[in-house]
This record gives structure tokens, sequence and C-alpha cells, in this order.
């Protein structure tokens, strides 16, 4: 296997692993930049577990920045691709 | 033998009466009236929300809560009151999103910046203990729209001891809620094709809200 296929089959494998990611991660359309989680605590008084949700900073990109990137990946790796294939034709 | 027998459906109306009756009511010492007034000392107000769509999952907040309602503890049906949420406070993790929720296309906070729920009847109320669950019922009003909704609460009471003393004066209440409501009943229509792909037909809410009392006539 020729160099401009290995990077190729890693753009593919990058390209996969960041959809995998964006999926895990919420499958957010827009990027954000606050997260919500969940403090759970057993309130003395009440005797019943009550949730408050919080919001900390953590930056998510959504498929607005994974979308792109993820077609760069593909472009970029096929046209290696096929250039490799070309090349050993050749 | 008739005799027995209306003896006997005597009895048992006599036991139903008085277990409806007691179900109406939490098994707490305190007595009378009282006015219950969110507190954010005793425990976050907010309402949360989730919208489920085919495209996207959005996870929300209304953090601005506030409001009242009257309630005597051995009788819950009387719950009566208004709760309200402030439009803006709502928070979706990303800026640009709740710029557009607060906008004339979704809910139009600058002409409605209050959504609100009116308490005018709890039935169906199950007590055990110092908590109880029920069906509030009242008007619920989001972008200039009043409907009529079930809401299913659970309240948990607690009586002023030195230990509540600590985070407010007076007895304290803790009401959950989890309901859910259609955009198209509020006519929130959004932007062209966004809800039911990336905004969903129908908004998951659960309440949890938090208040201590102040007995009527007390000074």
């Amino acid at each position: 296997m020729k160099s401009k296929q290995i990077v190729a089959v890693l753009l593919f494998l990058v390209a996969v692993g960041l959809l995998i990611w964006w999926y895990t991660a919420g499958h957010q359309v827009w990027t954000t930049t606050q997260h919500m989680v969940e403090v759970k605590k057993v309130d003395e008084i009440f005797g019943t577990t009550t949730i408050e949700q919080q919001w900390i900073k953590q930056f998510t990109p959504g498929l607005e920045y994974i979308g792109p990137a993820v077609a760069l990946c593909v472009l970029i790796g096929g046209w290696l691709f096929y250039r490799g294939t070309r090349n050993t034709i050749e | 033998m008739m005799k027995y027998r209306s003896l006997f459906a005597f009895a048992t109306m006599l036991v139903i009466g008085v277990v409806s009756a007691g179900a109406q009511g939490l098994s707490v010492p305190s007595s009378g009236s009282e006015t219950v007034t969110l507190n954010d000392r005793i425990g976050k107000n907010q309402f949360v929300w989730v919208s489920d769509a085919p495209l996207e999952n959005i996870k929300g907040t209304a953090q601005d809560v506030s409001g009242s309602f009257t309630m005597d503890p051995h009788n819950l049906a009387s719950i009566r009151g208004t709760i309200s949420a402030q439009v803006r406070s709502m928070k979706t993790g990303n800026a640009t999103r709740d710029g557009h929720l607060v906008s004339s296309e979704w809910l139009d906070a600058s002409r409605y910046p209050v959504i609100s729920f009116a308490i005018s009847s709890v039935d169906n109320i199950q007590s055990s203990g110092n908590s109880a669950t029920g069906i509030a019922t009242g008007t619920f009003t989001m972008h200039g729209v009043s409907r009529r909704v079930n809401v299913p609460i659970r309240l948990t009471y607690v009586t002023e001891s030195a230990k509540t003393r600590e985070r407010a004066p007076g007895d304290l209440v803790m009401v959950t809620a989890d309901f859910s409501l259609s955009l198209k009943d509020f006519n929130i229509a959004g932007t062209e094709g966004a809800v039911g792909s990336k905004v969903g037909e129908t908004i998951k809410i659960t309440a949890q809200l938090f208040g201590n009392g102040t007995k009527h006539g007390a000074s």
C-alpha cells in the first residue's frame, strides 16, 4: 500500500471517528458553549432526591463544524486514494 | 337479613368516605391556610424542558421562576395560585439558539415576556404522610395563548422546625411536576419546517419548585 493510500485510510478513519464522537456527544446541529449537568443530592429536609440543573462552560462542536470537517477528510482521503491507485496502475 | 345488608352498605360507605376525606390532606401537625411563596434559598426553582426531534435533541432551562399559591395542608384540593417563568431566562447552551428562542418567530419574549400557570383546582389527591400526589388543573399561558391543562404534581410538606428555619422561615413545601405541551396548541410555529424536524412538536417539561409558607392571619 502506497503512503498516499495509507494517509487516505487514516483520513477515512478520522472522518468515521468524528461522526461517532459527534453522535455520542449528543448529535447537536449547532455548537454549544455551555453544557447542562444534573446535580443530584439527597435533601435532608424533604427526605428526597432533588435534581438541580447547572450550566458549565464546555465547547461542544455541532454538525456545523463536524460536517465540513468530515466532508473535508472524505474529499482529501478520496483524492489521495485515487491518486495512489492511479500511480500504482501507471 | 335486609337489616344486616343495609348496615354493611352504610359501614362500607362510611369507610370509603373517611378514607377519601383523609386522602385530601397531609398527616402533618400544621393547621390552617397559608400562602407559599417560591424561594430559591430553599432549593433552586426551575423548569427543565426537552425538545426531542429527529435531527436534534435540545435541553433547556428556565431559571427565573417565581410565584405563590395558597394551600391548606389538610385540604390540598384548596390549592390556588400562579407560577411564572421569565422567557428571557431560558437557556439552551447556545447563545445564538437562545436568541432564536426569544425571537418573534418562537416565544416572542418582547410581546409575551412571561409563561405562567394559574392553578384553579387539584384533584385525584393521594396522600401519604407529609407528601401527596394529585392533578393540578389550570390555565397555562404561553406566547399569548391560554389553554386549560392538567399537570400531575407531587407535593412534599415539612412543618417548620429549627432545621427548616436555617433555610427559610415557615413551613417548607417542595412541588415537582412532569408534563408535556404541544407547540401547536400555543400557536408557536417557529421558522418554516423547523418544528417536527429540528424542534419537537411536543416539549417535555419538568418543574421543581420550593417555597415557604406564611400562615394567614400571622403578623
